[in-house]
């Protein structure tokens, strides 16, 4: 609900500057493809392995206003959009109010887009919810390099803060697209506890009590892109994150990193 | 009314002959782009493909293969040819088949894209 609160303000905000239609750019996307995960909780593999993975997007800019579809410069932020409002923007660099996901919920239910999903494993915790962090990305290009810098705050579940800094580096190899792409996050502890503490009421004897502390990710990756004809795309992914000790000494934790492959097809209309 | 069908049959054989004699000396060289298309992320981006070329001729002819203004490859009284063409190039390009007479055949590498340019200036997302 905050989420499509959040929406309609930057809606509002955007519509007032009296752009006109023609500004309005418009691309959508569906996309269908299947991945292979190992999550630093191994009990949420299941949730894209040997699944068909689904996903409805778009980029629309209506003057300053925009949506971004699912990150291409970080494959582990699959199917997360970015809402956003530029502040101020040259035709290299922009500074823009966003609103976005950072973080996948994890519990005993899940909802994937072919209904719920029941995880014996972690049966007895209590739901995390995804997030939607509202918050500040400057961004800049110079030739086929781009880095950005992202800071934000919760408004949905944990009410924690990130900082995350992004570079990614785009090659043109004959038709296709490809990006080499590094980041590293910083996350309050308030973040890293909320996915990854164990509250007293939820530990057993496997899965004894923990609070985390602020934590670390880097992230490294490399997606592709190629055009298969004038209206659909094959989107290669593959990408891994490491963890600072606050997750990786969690109960729930199985792993020290976590990675992801994904083979996608697009069509654009 | 019997006797003159064996007359008629002789006469619609006969048309047909004419007709197929007609056809052959008026057959136009043959020209074969595989594929003809060449699909781009972006509007205004090289696009590359390998194209296959291939004409066929019922008669033995000299004649050049050209792309837009080069001059691809040559033949000298042949009635068929083959090129693996490495095509590099952000529009359209004619393919021509030209012989001492002139253009005897042509046809067209189409390139298409994903993501048209458009009057915004758009640098933020590629997809």
């Amino acid at each position: 609900m905050r989420r499509l609160f959040a929406l309609f303000i930057l809606f509002v905000i955007s519509s007032n500057c009296q752009a006109s239609w023609d500004e309005v750019e418009f691309t959508g996307y569906v996309s269908v493809g299947a991945g292979y995960q190992r999550a630093i909780i191994g009990a949420l593999d299941q949730s894209v392995n040997g699944r068909l993975l689904l996903n409805l997007s778009a980029d629309v800019t209506y003057h300053n206003f925009f949506i971004e579809s699912d990150e291409r410069r970080n494959v582990l932020r699959y199917g997360s959009g970015i809402i956003g409002y530029h502040l101020w923007q040259q035709d290299d660099a922009s500074l823009a109010l966003i609103g976005t996901g950072y973080h996948q919920a994890i519990g005993p239910d899940l909802i994937t887009a072919f209904g719920s999903q029941h995880i014996t494993e972690l049966e007895g915790l209590k739901q995390r919810d995804s997030d939607f962090l509202v918050g500040l990305r400057y961004q800049r290009f110079w030739g086929q390099h781009y880095w950005a810098i992202e800071a934000g705050q919760d408004i949905e579940s944990h009410y924690g803060q990130q900082l995350r800094l992004l570079y990614s580096y785009r090659q043109q190899l004959r038709n296709w697209d490809l990006y080499y792409n590094a980041g590293v996050s910083f996350s309050t502890a308030k973040v890293v506890d909320y996915y990854y503490g164990v509250r007293p009421a939820e530990s057993l004897s496997s899965r004894p009590s923990y609070q985390a502390g602020a934590g670390q990710q880097l992230h490294i990756g490399v997606s592709a892109l190629y055009p298969l004809s004038p209206n659909w795309l094959l989107e290669l992914g593959l990408a891994a994150n490491l963890f600072s000790e606050a997750y990786i000494n969690s109960p729930l934790s199985s792993r020290h990193s976590e990675c992801l492959s994904l083979v996608k097809f697009r069509y654009v209309f | 009314m019997c006797s003159e069908r064996p007359l008629l049959i002789v006469c619609w054989v006969g048309l047909l002959a004419v007709a197929s004699t007609a056809a052959s000396a008026a057959e136009p060289v043959r020209l074969k782009l595989t594929p003809d298309t060449c699909v781009a992320l972006q509007q205004g981006r090289q696009c590359y493909a390998t194209i296959q070329i291939d004409w066929h001729s019922q008669t033995a002819l000299d004649l050049c293969l050209h792309a837009g203004s080069r001059k691809l490859q040559c033949w000298q009284a042949s009635n068929s040819g083959r090129l693996r063409y490495e095509f590099v190039a952000a529009d359209n390009e004619r393919i021509q088949l030209v012989g001492t007479d002139g253009i005897l055949a042509e046809a067209t590498i189409k390139v298409n894209w994903v993501q048209k340019n458009t009057k915004v200036k758009r640098h933020w997302r590629l997809f």
